[in-house]
């Protein structure tokens, strides 16, 4: 039994090396695309959906000018604060773009581009990519600096989107309800290139809450 | 197989028939029960059928019912099992019993009523019940005031209570949301500048009618939106102004015979007000006012009476396309009008213009079409003398109009309506057979009307009238009229009971005689003509104006809890909160009821919730609510706690908070006695999920459905308590408008009355007059008759054209005969030669028939196109056409 499940597993990790990455959908952290991201994120919540048979969701434009206006008019602050704002003006200014579906929650989450976490890495600007190591440690050495390991789009939607605030907020993706999302995305490029870019992101989830059996 | 397809064929064909003969609409009982099942239009007005009302029932296909003056009182129990019937008309019927008439019509799905002249002293309270109905006509009754549920006529898009004598303080009209036209003429006292304070009152209100109205309304720029018709005619001001400077907007305004109105002033006012179509008339006005001038966006001009002798240069006017003018004073107007381009019709019937003026004009705008006077701006035509070789034959048969026809009894006067609304009228037993013995049975009697230049072409009669020369007939109607016993031997008429025939001519009526058809030759019969315009002015006025002095009853109140919104405005989003309050500072009591008052506590359930406005027009509704009429107190602010204005509505008649399930809100209503309020808004979400808020709001609703049932069941009773006392109300209103007619003992009150009577008559002539001047012509003989004129027409002769015919495939054609047809002139004369003469006034079509019996025509277009020929034959080319293929209905469409 054990030798026979012992042979399945040796083939199959003789046969993991010929699935290769989808090279495509990895995130290059100098050039970071914000659409392939916003597909990502609409593309992961769909999923859960299609699994459970409910509406899929479907990007607004209103509920994205709708954040597009609230960053502009708040460019200084701070994510957290511009989230409060928009509670508090959701109404005024949703009412104005001709959107009146009265359920709402904002969100706000943020992640790196690349998982580098503690380790150092210098980017090398004869190929322009992100490689470990730092620059002066390579200097004298014949070691080959190895490039970073890097991250699908999809993964950082999902580690986007698990890890937003309020905590609340991820059980209500997957509510039949919410049928409307706006997203607002903020590459943050403090040091670049020498520093990785972050990326913030901000979403506006809507429903219509009103049963359909009041009367 | 044959001989299953030939009785294929005779069965298809029997079917066929009895599916023709299918009526949707008819006007005596015995047709409508012959076609029960498709019937759909009945008019039964003028007939006494109070013996036979149960027959209605049958008919369940009905959708309208004429009951016009047919001395109706009550209407069958069972009428409510009529489900399809949803206009009714049943004006003119004195003794309505409207207590019972009414209990019947709430039950069923009305759009329209009309009470129109059925003597009522009151505004029945029961319409406000019918939620389905959409048009009202009460007007021509004896109405000082409205019933307190009035504005729950919410749905109501034409409301005309025109001739009634409402005024300000008790007319208590609300400013109903849908309402499209208003019609309060005639309502002498009556003001509702207070009823427009903002934009958002009467918000869809397209035509406003104020005919014979003493107060201009001065805050309609108040208003959102153009009007797009104000009846200004025989009003008393001296002035249009608002209270404000901005001009209101108007489309259409009608100025007719004011009195006591500065033209001058009034035109200046409305220069600024986008007016497209101005009608005007004063027998005192000189001159054109200069505002008309300024009317940069005028389209057509309307001057039916003045004085004017010369009239200003319009050319600046780009748009302008119609004029009217009627002056005897005015002797000129080409230079006036010359540079308009886009100039469409122009009437100068009623001026002093001369004949050569009219030919320049013609000539300078060949597509226009010049309305003149061929009567007094021309000449007799002399038609040449092969038209005298004439034989009555129809040229298309299948194209023959239908005949009416009519059965009844000759022992009783007849007054026979046509479809058109011509009236035949017979005496009683005018009929004889024809060796001359008297004939009293019932009689068959058919008429064929032909008005228009089509059917005289269709119906093969002739058109020309030989006295001492030959002369052309412009036809204010012909008829073929038959009378035949049921067994079908014809009637002759006998030679003292003429028939008489009542119809509608042109504008001017001058020449019109009346002539019968012997041995193919039209006879002038010598019977004189009676013009009586005001023949239709069956309104009658024997009530005298003392009744109102005595003492009224108190009409019975239906009060209302108080009910107040508190609005106040959130900071960061500038965004309003409703809360809902009792009139007091407190807040509402949950199930509280009080004896007498109709609660409107059941929204007292949401009386902790803080509402959020999403209304788009929140701003807008929230500022007219400060100032408008319904409003009581207001709190501007309380310095020690919120900044919050706290509206507390008056006359309250129903408060409701609807959901809209699309829309994701609730729709906040305060229907008051003189405007309705309405506000979109929801509840705050923002701190619980989709889950939760649709638990809260389906809670809630179950609370207030729970709970508005139990006060609904309260209500009931203080209604019908109300309904009651409403009931005794009306028919003491009743009992004092009969004494009132039994009994003249205020002579300055009826002499009033009479005086507004007059000045409606007055109008009303002018009107009927305006729209159809009716004349009475006498008959001796029956068979082919008209009544018809001689052609004055200036240039109607016209150019003498030589036909070259071909058909659309370019081949020769042969002509059997040919007529040309005009919009302006009722006539058609048939050529049986290639020349003819081409008439120059207004539109002009050819029709044709063939050698081979096809029918062929060229419509107004192709005829713009033809180049005429003066030396040479002009090339006419025909579509030519089966006659089989096509109708009457057709023809016209594809000619004219």
């Amino acid at each position: 039994m054990f030798k026979g499940f012992a042979y399945f597993l040796i083939i199959l990790v003789c046969l993991s090396f010929l699935v290769k990455r989808d090279e495509s959908s990895l995130i290059n952290p100098y050039d970071f695309k914000r659409e392939l991201l916003k597909d990502a994120i609409v593309n992961l919540i769909n999923k859960k959906r299609e699994k459970s048979n409910r509406p899929l969701i479907e990007v607004d434009v209103k509920l994205d000018s709708l954040l597009v206006y609230f960053h502009e008019k708040h460019k200084n602050k701070d994510f957290s604060k511009i989230r409060r704002k928009l509670r508090k003006g959701f109404y005024l200014k949703g009412i104005d773009i001709g959107f009146k579906n009265s359920w709402f929650k904002v969100a706000q989450s943020s992640y790196s581009t690349m998982p580098v976490f503690g380790r150092s890495y210098f980017f090398d600007t004869s190929c322009q990519v992100y490689k470990y190591g730092t620059k002066v440690a390579l200097k004298d050495t014949l070691i080959k600096p190895r490039p970073s390991r890097l991250i699908s789009y999809k993964e950082l939607s999902k580690k986007l989107i698990l890890g937003s605030y309020p905590g609340k907020v991820k059980r209500w993706i997957t509510n039949s309800s919410v049928t409307k999302i706006g997203l607002y995305i903020k590459v943050n490029k403090r040091n670049f290139p020498s520093r990785v870019p972050t990326v913030e992101i901000m979403y506006l989830l809507s429903g219509n809450v009103m049963p359909k059996d009041l009367k | 197989m044959k001989i299953l397809f030939k009785i294929f064929f005779v069965f298809a064909l029997t079917f066929n028939q009895g599916v023709l003969a299918q009526l949707v609409k008819a006007f005596d009982l015995e047709d409508a029960l012959k076609n029960k099942t498709s019937l759909r239009i009945l008019d039964l007005s003028n007939q006494d059928i109070t013996n036979q009302l149960e027959v209605l029932l049958q008919l369940s296909s009905l959708e309208e019912l004429n009951l016009s003056a047919t001395n109706l009182e009550q209407l069958p129990k069972g009428f409510v099992g009529l489900k399809q019937l949803r206009k009714i008309n049943l004006s003119y019927n004195e003794f309505l019993d409207i207590e019972q008439v009414f209990t019947v019509l709430q039950d069923m799905n009305l759009s329209s009523i009309s009470l129109e002249g059925c003597k009522l002293p009151f505004f029945p309270y029961q319409l406000a019940k019918i939620n389905s109905l959409s048009s009202l006509n009460i007007s021509n009754n004896y109405i000082r005031d409205l019933p307190d549920n009035f504005s729950e006529l919410t749905g109501l898009i034409n409301l005309n209570i025109a001739m009634n004598y409402l005024d300000s303080i008790h007319a208590g009209l609300n400013t109903l949301p849908n309402l499209e036209i208003l019609d309060l003429s005639f309502n002498t006292n009556v003001f509702f500048d207070h009823l427009i304070n903002s934009k958002l009152d009467f918000p869809r209100l397209q035509e406003v009618k104020l005919v014979g109205v003493r107060n201009f309304p001065k805050t309609l720029n108040l208003r959102n939106g153009k009007l797009a018709k104000l009846d200004l005619s025989e009003t008393s001001f001296k002035k249009i102004e608002q209270l404000s400077t901005d001009s209101f907007k108007v489309d259409h305004v009608i100025a007719k015979d004011c009195k006591k109105l500065n033209y001058e002033f009034a035109c200046k006012i409305l220069q600024n007000s986008g007016v497209k179509k101005l009608e005007i008339s004063s027998s005192e006005l000189e001159r054109l006012p200069t505002g008309v001038q300024r009317m940069k966006e005028l389209e057509e001009l309307n001057i039916t009476e003045s004085k004017i002798n010369y009239l200003t240069s319009l050319n600046n006017h780009k748009n302008l396309h119609r004029i009217s003018i009627k002056s005897d004073e005015l002797s000129t107007i080409f230079s006036s009008v010359s540079r308009l381009q886009g100039l469409e019709y122009l009437n100068i019937k009623d001026t002093d213009i001369k004949s050569e003026e009219v030919v320049k004009l013609v000539e300078h705008f060949p597509n226009a079409e010049i309305v003149y006077d061929p009567q007094k701006q021309g000449i007799p035509i002399l038609f040449p003398d092969f038209m005298k070789d004439f034989k009555l034959k129809a040229p298309f048969k299948n194209l023959l109009k239908p005949k009416e026809l009519f059965k009844f009894s000759s022992n009783e006067k007849q007054l026979l309506t046509l479809a058109s609304g011509t009236q035949v009228s017979l005496e009683e037993n005018s009929f004889q057979s024809k060796d001359g013995t008297p004939y009293l049975g019932d009689v068959k009697f058919e008429v064929s009307e032909y008005k228009s230049s089509m059917d005289i072409y269709l119906s093969g009669l002739p058109m020309v009238y030989d006295s001492s020369a030959l002369y052309g007939f412009e036809s204010g109607g012909m008829y073929d009229l038959k009378a035949k016993t049921p067994a079908g031997e014809n009637l002759a008429l006998k030679s003292d009971k003429p028939l008489v025939i009542n119809t509608g001519l042109p504008e001017n009526r001058s020449g019109f005689q009346s002539y019968e058809l012997i041995n193919n030759t039209w006879v002038r019969n010598g019977f004189e003509t009676v013009f009586n315009p005001s023949s239709s002015n069956n309104l009658l006025y024997d009530f005298n104006g003392n009744r109102w002095n005595m003492k009224k009853p108190s009409k019975p109140v239906l009060e209302h809890e108080d009910f107040a919104l508190e609005v106040w405005q959130t900071k960061e989003t500038k965004g309003y909160k409703v809360r809902f309050k009792r009139g007091s500072e407190s807040q509402m009591r949950n199930l509280h009821v009080t004896p007498q008052i109709v609660s409107v506590n059941d929204i007292a359930v949401f009386r902790n919730e803080e509402w959020i406005v999403i209304d788009p027009l929140k701003e807008e509704k929230l500022k007219a609510l400060k100032n408008a009429s319904f409003i009581k107190k207001l709190d501007w602010f309380t310095p020690f706690s919120k900044k919050s204005i706290k509206y507390q509505f008056q006359n309250i008649q129903r408060v409701s908070i609807i959901p809209q399930i699309d829309k994701d809100n609730f729709l906040l209503t305060v229907v008051t006695k003189t405007g309705t309020f309405e506000l979109e808004i929801i509840q705050d979400f923002s701190n619980i999920g989709p889950k939760a808020s649709k638990r809260k709001i389906k809670n809630q609703w179950k609370r207030y459905k729970r709970t508005s049932t139990k006060i609904s069941n309260y209500n009931k009773n203080v209604i019908k308590r109300w309904e009651m006392s409403m009931d005794i109300y009306q028919a003491r209103q009743k009992e004092i408008y009969e004494d009132s007619i039994l009994r003249a003992t205020d002579p300055e009150g009826y002499y009033e009355a009479q005086a507004r009577i007059a000045l409606f008559n007055n109008y009303r002539n002018n009107l009927i007059s305006s729209i159809a001047n009716s004349g009475r012509f006498q008959f001796r003989t029956l068979g082919m008759v008209n009544i018809d004129r001689i052609q004055r027409d200036l240039i109607a002769k016209g150019t003498e054209v030589i036909v070259d015919a071909f058909d659309q495939n370019g081949d020769s054609l042969t002509l059997e005969t040919i007529s040309i047809l005009s919009t302006n002139l009722p006539g058609a004369f048939s050529y049986s030669t290639n020349k003819i003469y081409m008439l120059k006034t207004g539109s002009t079509v050819a029709i044709a028939k063939t050698i081979n019996g096809d029918l062929g025509y060229i419509s107004k277009q192709s005829m713009k196109a033809i180049t005429f020929n003066s030396k040479g034959s002009t090339k006419f080319v025909f579509n030519v056409i089966n006659p089989d293929d096509i109708t009457v209905e057709e023809l016209g469409r594809l000619i004219y």
